[in-house]
């Protein structure tokens, strides 16, 4: 087999995910149906589609935390088996860990790279620095608002900066305002390193003003349904992408396309 | 002027809190007093002083006791058989929890006997250990243990399965191994479920020790009180009741500090008018 392009930092071949779900009437589930789809080096792109239509597990097969049933998933053209130590992982609850303060909490990924102490201090302080939070250092996950408790996560993971960097719905619960704000801090902060992110989320504009690209799915089982090209100039301004004509047509796209899957469901 | 209000407000918290503090001592010392009270005063009068003694003979007979050597020698022997017996418990517990909180194979396995074994009213067993161990401290220790290993598993085990998958996924996939995960993780995540079974097992504990003293011992406050019980002396076994209770009292103010380390919680309360 020839050796992958090596402009690639993930693919996935045909993946096909089924899985018993826990209860009474285990019958199995199709999740993903034959998904292919690759991302470059930097590229940043938007998985959407309806609720539970297997976003999420494309992101758990990436991070090696569930396996395909059938199918390639690869990550710089090696197999994905085991916890994919290499990818950041940003999930819809924070998950920061409740007993440690928000400066240890940011710290944590770092600890466990074993990065030295000096050097994870600097960092630390450095990307607390750069979402805002100085200050808050010593506050537990519970003393924080729910922005902050983000800012946190996505810091934590971002520090020991992995090249690729899974995003599930990292917004959902937040507040339109502060989502926004987060949205722009995000890019912000992508911009300084610009790791391949794969991005789940539901909520549209969000996809246009952060993405490179956008990948539609289909109601269960997930299929990729279609690609769009953003082409949208960046650096770009979340607080008005609305206002591009470009917007508006990809916005109507979109629309149309996940409208027919929600209906499907 | 925000100055002001936010001095004011924590003034008016400080204050809060010492007047929640009064009213919580107040009301203790006031049931206790209350208790004694109407225990002194209905003792003679109402019920027959061989039933229920008074305050004063158990005050005589305790005094008595802090006078006499021989006291203190039984007061030691069942703070240790309770101390003893409560680490020993706890240890295998939470020891034990570990390999098989998260084999779900080898839990069910074991489940059905842990449940049978904690069943058995450890009362009945006392004689057995008796056989087995002797009269001495070793019956005392192993039954005070048994009364406490049982709960501090379960509740391990329960704690160790109730952290959040979502941190352990993050631990691995951020780099942590099976040992980071569970130092980083696990136990932290556990500790609360771990020290309330540590807070409930240490009664147990006690009753676990002088149930041994009371089934062959020739010391012990359990024997001794036990003695009191034979001779129809009231004041006696009241006297050793608490005596019991200022022990467990005492363990439980050593196990304070621990408690320290779930400084992180959030502390839940009922909001509203009516609040404290």
């Amino acid at each position: 087999m020839a050796d992958p392009p090596l402009e690639e930092a993930i693919r996935l071949e045909a993946v096909y995910k089924a899985f018993v779900p826990r209860g009474r009437s285990a019958r199995p589930l199709l999740a993903l149906e034959g998904v292919s789809f690759a991302a470059r080096p930097g590229e940043f792109i938007s998985l959407v589609g309806p609720s539970g239509c297997g976003k999420s597990t494309v992101l758990n097969l990436l991070a090696g935390l569930t396996r395909p049933s059938a199918g390639r998933v690869t990550h710089h053209g090696r197999p994905v088996s085991g916890v994919n130590t290499e990818v950041g992982y940003i999930t819809q609850d924070d998950n920061l860990l409740p007993w440690r303060s928000m400066a240890r909490n940011v710290e944590y990924g770092l600890e466990l790279r074993r990065v030295p102490k000096a050097e994870r201090r600097r960092r630390v302080r450095e990307f607390i620095d750069l979402v805002g939070l100085t200050g808050f250092e010593d506050h537990y996950p519970h003393e924080l608002s729910g922005g902050m408790r983000k800012r946190a996560g996505i810091v934590r993971t971002l520090a020991y900066d992995s090249d690729v960097v899974l995003m599930d719905e990292p917004f959902g619960p937040l507040d339109a305002q502060t989502r926004v704000i987060l949205q722009d801090e995000l890019l912000k902060l992508w911009d300084l390193r610009r790791p391949t992110v794969l991005f789940v989320t539901h909520d549209l504009v969000e996809a246009i003003a952060l993405s490179d690209r956008i990948i539609t799915f289909t109601c269960r089982p997930g299929r990729v349904k279609r690609e769009y090209e953003v082409r949208l100039p960046r650096p770009r301004d979340v607080f008005h992408v609305h206002d591009l004509p470009r917007f508006r047509e990809l916005y109507d796209a979109l629309w149309d396309d996940i409208r027919m899957e929600i209906a499907a469901t | 002027m925000s100055g002001r209000v936010i001095e004011e407000q924590a003034a008016a918290h400080a204050r809060r809190r010492r007047t929640r503090r009064a009213l919580v001592w107040a009301g203790r010392i006031g049931v206790a007093t209350g208790a004694v009270i109407a225990w002194e005063l209905a003792s003679g009068p109402l019920v027959r002083p061989f039933f229920v003694s008074s305050p004063t003979a158990v005050a005589q007979r305790l005094a008595e006791w802090f006078g006499s050597a021989d006291f203190w020698f039984h007061a030691r022997f069942t703070l240790t058989s309770t101390a003893l017996g409560f680490l020993a418990g706890a240890l295998l517990g939470v020891l034990l929890a570990w390999p098989l909180a998260l084999r779900r194979v080898a839990y069910r396995i074991v489940e059905p006997y842990f449940l049978i074994a904690y069943s058995v009213p450890a009362v009945a067993l006392g004689p057995v250990f008796i056989l087995w161990f002797g009269i001495g401290l070793a019956p005392k220790v192993v039954l005070a243990a048994y009364f406490v290993f049982f709960v501090v598993f379960v509740n391990t085990v329960e704690g160790i399965r109730q952290v959040p998958q979502g941190l352990i996924d993050v631990t691995r996939v951020m780099g942590g191994d099976r040992w980071a995960t569970m130092r980083s993780v696990l136990l932290p995540g556990a500790l609360p479920y771990v020290l309330a079974a540590f807070r409930v097992t240490l009664p147990a504990a006690m009753i676990g020790a002088v149930v041994g003293e009371f089934i062959a011992s020739n010391r012990g406050i359990g024997y001794l009180t036990r003695a009191a019980a034979g001779r129809y002396q009231t004041a006696g076994v009241i006297a050793g009741t608490i005596v019991l209770a200022a022990i467990v009292l005492l363990l439980s103010l050593s196990l304070r500090p621990l408690s320290r380390v779930l400084r992180w919680r959030p502390e839940v309360r009922l909001r509203g008018e009516d609040a404290l």
